[in-house]
């Protein structure tokens, strides 16, 4: 797959050369020079390549630590049932179930569930396969997260490691919009279970203050989805941009920042005070249409 | 035809390196994040002299977070600049191949980091093109 990533970047640079090879070579419309006016000077080509920006969003890990850190607590009830990752046919819902699995997986895994840890990990791995994924869920990879499902840490490390490196994989198989899809798949079902917790706990105040904070990351997701070809993820993009449309009904305030450096350790503090909070009734409106979302995404 | 063959030295250097060496790049310096936890996304890219590239990312208060920028050593000494969310510069610092910092925020902070290589040396006809690649680690 890699192999034809390349050809076909080398085709599309061939088409470009052709093209330029052409218009060099046609007419007679060389200056006296022998410039052509039809092709800029090499000197005023812009070298410089376009201006090119990543997004990063939250791993389910980082969702699920923040959560537990404000209050949260382990439901299994919140999950998707592990019995649906043999129900789902297409390819999109593969990937963004796969998201939901993983962060299902983390959550077990930050709570400390190994029973629930190692059923998410089958159903991920199932669905990884099926959508080509086979090196990164390995027997080895298996057999060490079965060696370590009473070493939280470890097993964070090795989940870590298992999407990072699933993520890529679709990348270098030319899979970007897949990849796009299981990470919005898991920011979802994070953004689920930290709004259905919330309703569980009675000092539910940090929990949605955190999910205020994610304001940013739900912008950077929609950015990120944006980037790959529409058609293949446009009902996700339509579901991130109504959540959005909630969260921008109140301003953020943001400070200027302000960094605290220390040269010598290469460590630093990155002050200055933001506000995130949402309403009571923009809290009611996440809930329910990221359950609704959610719930289209979990059915088989 | 010798600005044919620039294009076309850029152009498949380019690809090549995008799909071959920064990968495998970018992969390696996952070991530096150690015993901060990867976000599950690495972000890479080929840059030339006098390009730039950069990240938007949310850093959660109540996180530690190490930042690990890698870039070929050809593209020179690459600046970092952390922008805040109105776009003033907040940290900057310069290096050659690595920079590493370990941070934490006070308050969630939506924060752009960028990344600019150095204008190729005088007289250089055509710029050095490498990987740069932005990893960041939690704990």
């Amino acid at each position: 797959m890699v192999i034809n990533s390349i050809i076909k970047n080398s085709l599309k640079a061939s088409f470009i050369l052709s093209f330029l090879l052409l218009a060099s070579c046609s007419g007679d419309n060389g200056n006296e020079n022998g410039t052509n006016d039809s092709i800029p000077e090499i000197d005023s080509i812009p070298m410089h390549r376009a201006e090119n920006a990543f997004y990063s969003i939250p791993s389910p890990i980082q969702i699920g630590q923040m959560l537990k850190r404000a209050g949260a607590g382990y439901d299994k009830k919140v999950l998707n049932p592990t019995e649906n990752s043999s129900k789902y046919s297409s390819v999109n819902s593969k990937a963004l179930n796969l998201g939901v699995y993983g962060a299902d997986l983390s959550y077990s895994a930050i709570f400390n569930q190994p029973q629930e840890v190692m059923s998410y990990l089958t159903s991920s791995k199932k669905l990884a396969e099926e959508l080509g994924i086979t090196t990164s869920f390995s027997a080895s990879v298996m057999e060490q997260m079965e060696k370590n499902t009473g070493n939280r840490d470890s097993l964070l490390f090795i989940i870590s490691e298992l999407f990072l490196s699933s993520n890529e994989a679709l990348k270098e198989n030319d899979q970007s919009h897949i990849s796009v899809l299981v990470l919005a798949g898991g920011f979802i079902e994070g953004l689920y279970v930290g709004t259905h917790v919330a309703k569980t706990v009675k000092d539910n105040k940090g929990i949605y203050a955190r999910i205020g904070e994610l304001r940013g990351s739900l912008n950077n997701l929609i950015m990120l989805v944006s980037t790959v070809n529409e058609s293949d993820v446009s009902g996700v993009l339509t579901d991130l941009r109504s959540i959005k449309a909630v969260y921008d009904e109140s301003a953020v305030v943001e400070e200027k920042a302000t960094t605290e450096v220390d040269t010598t350790k290469k460590v630093m503090t990155i002050g200055g005070k933001s506000n995130y909070n949402l309403s009571n009734e923009q809290i009611e409106k996440i809930t329910s249409i990221v359950a609704d979302i959610r719930a289209k995404i979990i059915k088989p | 035809m010798k600005n044919i063959f620039r294009i076309l030295f850029i152009v498949l250097v380019y690809n090549t390196a995008s799909y071959g060496q920064c990968n495998g790049f970018a992969k390696k310096s996952l070991s530096k994040l150690k015993p901060y936890l990867n976000t599950q996304q690495v972000f890479s890219t080929v840059l030339l002299n006098g390009d730039k590239t950069q990240l938007s990312a949310t850093f959660y208060y109540g996180d530690e977070y190490r930042l690990l920028i890698t870039a070929d050593d050809k593209l020179g000494k690459i600046q970092l600049n952390i922008k805040d969310a109105q776009g003033n510069v907040v940290f900057t610092t310069k290096a050659y191949g690595t920079i590493m910092w370990d941070f934490n925020v006070e308050s969630t902070q939506d924060l752009t980091l960028e990344i600019i290589t150095p204008e190729a040396p005088a007289g250089q006809t055509l710029d050095n093109s490498g990987c740069v690649a932005i990893v960041v680690g939690f704990k």
